[in-house]
């Protein structure tokens, strides 16, 4: 850390600082992402593809994707991780 | 002056910056490129200068649309670079990096390929000084490393014009596509700029290591000015659309499992330049104005994440997730705009990166190609989970 070091210990108490707020944020997430599947079967769709007509095709592809790009990742990093002072070894 | 190749406004005033006292240069570095962009404006389509030398007709100075969208972009960039780069009285950078933007912006503008080439190798030799700039031992091996690599595509771009040359007695930069030696040693030398898979290793190894404002200044014009040259050279490549939907696949993996979040910024910039090569590969209009328009939001949302990074690491000294968080409380700005850029590339609604990438997907899905399609589908969403979710939340949140 340099000297622009910011304030680690700031005694001020921020709203995030609390638990029960971070709680509040997620489930309010929550609502709106349930809000937005649901909300698929209420418009008119100009599909290119027929999966996307699917109920929540966008959604759920989308969640598979992530939850699959990081199992992915947790597999390459066994084999394709090096500590990060690696290349800065001497020759 | 209407017959100035635009870039030369930067390259030529860059040379008078050591001469100024620091007071004045902060004010003469920020009107160069609003001078510029007032130039590019004024410059009438269809603009052509040429000149006499060697027995060639060289074309110093092109305007058409796709010349003037870089042009007004690429000035736009070298303007906030700038002023991201007010505090910063480091005469190296203050003269490299207005030569550098000149010489992307004069590529541009550049009506033949020798005259590409040397805007091109201009753009090479100029930038590095923005990785030594951090003055560190490793920052001089990965600016030589990063050198060899662009001087490498600038050498393999002039054999490929000569060859081109020989077998149509034109240097004219107009359509050139594959299937020549000198049209495949082009792609070649194009295709190392715009980082194309197994030729990219070096934008995740040098932009990381150049300075605070350096990063946020080579982020916008080096793999952009290959995107331009590859729209103009290339479009409706079909093989492209091949290299381009891996572009936007494979860095996605790597971001996830890397920890120095400006190289995280690195692998996401590569993977958002696979859009542009795709939108470049399936070559219909709305693919090509899909490409010039994620090319011209791009540059600015990505250089603000690189800005909220350069910040972080400015004020912090590190830019590594592990040791980083809470930042939310020291640094509420800078977290407002990196939420911002985060917004940006993840495509959510109403913010740029939504309007031009959803172009180029309209395009792919109206041409038919349904893998191609799903695997922009992903790496979209894979962009939003290291962009959107690892920058801003996980590292600036986290307690």
């Amino acid at each position: 850390m340099s000297q622009h070091s910011p304030k680690i210990n700031d005694p001020k108490k921020y709203w995030l600082d609390d638990s029960r707020n971070v709680r509040k944020i997620i489930i309010a997430i929550f609502v709106v992402c349930a809000g937005l599947f649901a909300a698929d079967a209420f418009y008119h769709k100009h599909p290119h593809f027929a999966a996307e007509e699917w109920f929540g095709f966008y959604a759920i592809y989308g969640f598979v994707m992530c939850v699959g790009l990081v199992l992915a990742a947790k597999l390459m990093r066994v084999f394709l991780m090096r500590d990060e002072g690696y290349y800065d070894k001497d020759e | 002056m209407s017959d100035i190749n635009p870039g030369l406004i930067l390259v030529v005033g860059a040379v008078l910056v050591p001469l100024l006292p620091q007071t004045l240069r902060r004010w003469y570095l920020l009107a160069l490129p609003i001078i510029g962009f007032v130039h590019v404006h004024t410059l009438a389509d269809g603009t052509s200068v040429t000149m006499e030398a060697l027995g060639l007709t060289f074309e110093v100075l092109r305007v058409d649309a796709l010349s003037r969208v870089w042009g007004y972009i690429f000035n736009i960039a070298a303007f906030l670079s700038m002023l991201f780069a007010w505090h910063d009285k480091d005469t190296m950078q203050q003269v490299s990096a207005p030569i550098y933007a000149g010489a992307a912006i004069g590529a541009v503008f550049a009506g033949d390929l020798v005259t590409l080439f040397v805007y091109w190798e201009l753009t090479a030799i100029s930038s590095v000084f923005l990785i030594w700039a951090s003055r560190t031992e490793r920052a001089y091996k990965t600016g030589m490393r990063y050198l060899l690599i662009q001087v490498g595509s600038g050498v393999i771009l002039l054999a490929g014009v000569l060859v081109w040359y020989t077998q149509t007695g034109s240097i004219d930069f107009g359509k050139i596509g594959i299937g020549t030696l000198g049209g495949n040693l082009i792609l070649i030398a194009f295709g190392i700029k715009c980082a194309f898979p197994l030729l990219h290793n070096w934008l995740q190894d040098a932009y990381p290591e150049a300075t605070v404002t350096g990063t946020v200044i080579l982020s916008a014009f080096t793999t952009k000015l290959a995107v331009y040259a590859l729209a103009r050279g290339y479009a409706g490549t079909e093989l492209l659309i091949y290299i381009g939907v891996t572009m936007t696949a494979f860095p996605i993996f790597y971001a996830v499992i890397e920890n120095d979040l400006r190289r995280v910024l690195a692998y996401s910039l590569n993977n958002q330049l696979g859009f542009m090569v795709v939108g470049i590969g399936v070559g219909t209009e709305l693919a090509l104005n899909g490409t010039a328009s994620h090319a011209f939001s791009h540059i600015l949302y990505k250089a603000l994440l690189f800005m909220s990074m350069g910040a972080v690491l400015y004020r912090t000294g590190t830019c590594k997730g592990s040791e980083l968080g809470g930042l939310y409380k020291s640094m509420p700005w800078t977290t407002g705009f990196c939420i911002i850029g985060a917004a940006s590339i993840s495509a959510f609604p109403l913010f740029s990166g939504f309007v031009s990438k959803s172009m180029i997907m309209t395009a792919v899905a109206a041409d038919h190609r349904w893998f191609v399609w799903a695997v922009l589908l992903f790496a979209s969403a894979g962009v939003f989970h290291h962009s959107g979710i690892k920058i801003p939340l996980l590292r600036v949140f986290r307690p």
